[in-house]
């Protein structure tokens, strides 16, 4: 784990889909963050199919932009990110932020530290430990607080908001990202439980979140939280129940 | 059953195994999905022509008449493909998957060469301004734009 003392780098992967407005002003306000800290960082927007000028933006902001051929939702778009991340260079540390509004650019700094100081693998963001109003729809509330109690409960440690898409991740735990039991579509309260069954530090820091600009969240509706809801809990089940998360660890470790 | 419906019944098979050979031999058909097809196929010649088979399989599901019988595992077969389609459904869905996250990366390392860039902000206060092999924070030092 990077020493704070020594000059590292960190790459902060944003899945973007259709956010050719909103961009350039996201970019601004992230750039001025980082310069406020000590490492050396680089930004790898992942251009999920966007039907608008996203690439093309993201480009002009000097930031490396991945673009995928067509749309993969929002895990396989961050796991491209990783996979990209990973194979073009040796940096300890990853930092995932979404590109909807809701993530206070500030708060990567809250996830960089921890990292920085190798006092954890895996770092969340969590809006309940900074106190925040909950004004999240009650399908919503009801579903993190089910999820947050499923998480502590399996990994032996208070876990708040299991969900959220504020990430900070050492390299060796980034690995684990492209396994074939990361999730596509919701990786959140799963990938979690995947990395705390295989033995690494978790640690939730207090960040401030904003209301999401989409109109409509990814789990917004009906039927799609409950399918989030019925998908979740079986990928959850299943990853609680493996004995084998451990050892594949192990052999990742053997094989990079 | 009668000398009708037999005739019928294997006169249905046998299409349907005509109709597998043709599939295959025009490369329609995968070889791993014939098989069970063919097995349906020869299953229903063997089970009309050894009428008493069909009666003792009855008997032994617990069945009144041997229509139940074939209807039932006419049943548990569709419910086998299904199953196996789902199977082979996410295994081509996590294929895409990794194929489409490689054009995606390969994609742009092709731009990147083209470019010759380096992407990662330099935090090097010793550098001179205006170094070449520095970028600067702000103004970036590849972006031309959209392609």
């Amino acid at each position: 784990m990077q020493d704070s003392s020594k000059r590292g780098t960190v790459s902060i992967i944003l899945p973007v889909y259709n956010e050719e407005e909103s961009l350039p002003v996201l970019h601004e306000q992230i750039v001025q963050v980082m310069e406020r800290q000590s490492y050396d960082y680089e930004i790898v927007y992942v251009d999920d199919g966007s039907q608008d000028q996203t690439a093309a933006v993201a480009r002009a902001s000097g930031a490396r932009c991945l673009r995928l051929p067509t749309n993969l939702n929002y895990g396989g778009a961050l796991q491209a990110g990783f996979r990209y991340a990973l194979r073009k260079t040796e940096f300890p540390a990853f930092l995932t932020f979404d590109a909807d509004g809701q993530h206070d650019p500030a708060a990567l700094l809250s996830l960089l530290q921890p990292l920085q100081e190798g006092r954890a693998d895996y770092v969340l963001g969590s809006r309940f430990l900074a106190g925040q109003p909950d004004d999240l729809p009650l399908a919503r509330r009801v579903g993190i607080r089910l999820f947050a109690a499923a998480a502590s409960w399996v990994l032996g440690q208070r876990i708040t908001d299991p969900t959220t898409g504020l990430l900070g991740v050492s390299r060796e735990a980034a690995r684990m990202f492209l396994s074939q039991l990361f999730p596509q579509d919701y990786p959140d309260a799963d990938v979690l439980i995947m990395l705390g069954r295989m033995g690494f530090r978790i640690l939730e820091v207090p960040v401030v979140m904003r209301p999401s600009r989409r109109a409509g969240s990814m789990h917004g509706g009906i039927l799609r939280p409950a399918y989030y809801l019925a998908k979740m809990s079986t990928s959850m089940i299943h990853l609680a129940a493996r004995g084998d998360l451990l050892q594949k660890r192990r052999e990742a470790r053997l094989v990079s | 059953m009668s000398a009708r419906q037999k005739a019928f019944a294997i006169v249905v098979a046998i299409v349907l195994i005509l109709l597998i050979f043709e599939l295959i031999r025009r490369r329609k058909l995968r070889e791993e999905y014939a098989l069970v097809w063919l097995a349906v196929g020869f299953g229903i010649v063997a089970l009309v022509w050894a009428y008493g088979l069909l009666e003792w399989l009855t008997h032994e599901i617990g069945a009144i008449a041997p229509t139940t019988t074939l209807f039932l595992f006419a049943f548990l077969f569709l419910i086998v493909m299904a199953m196996q389609f789902s199977i082979k459904l996410s295994k081509l869905v996590g294929q895409i998957k990794d194929l489409t996250q490689e054009i995606g990366i390969l994609r742009t390392e092709l731009e990147e060469l083209r470019r010759g860039k380096e992407p990662v902000r330099k935090k090097t206060p010793t550098e001179p301004k205006g170094a070449e092999s520095a970028p600067k924070t702000k103004t970036p030092g590849w972006c031309e734009g959209a392609d």
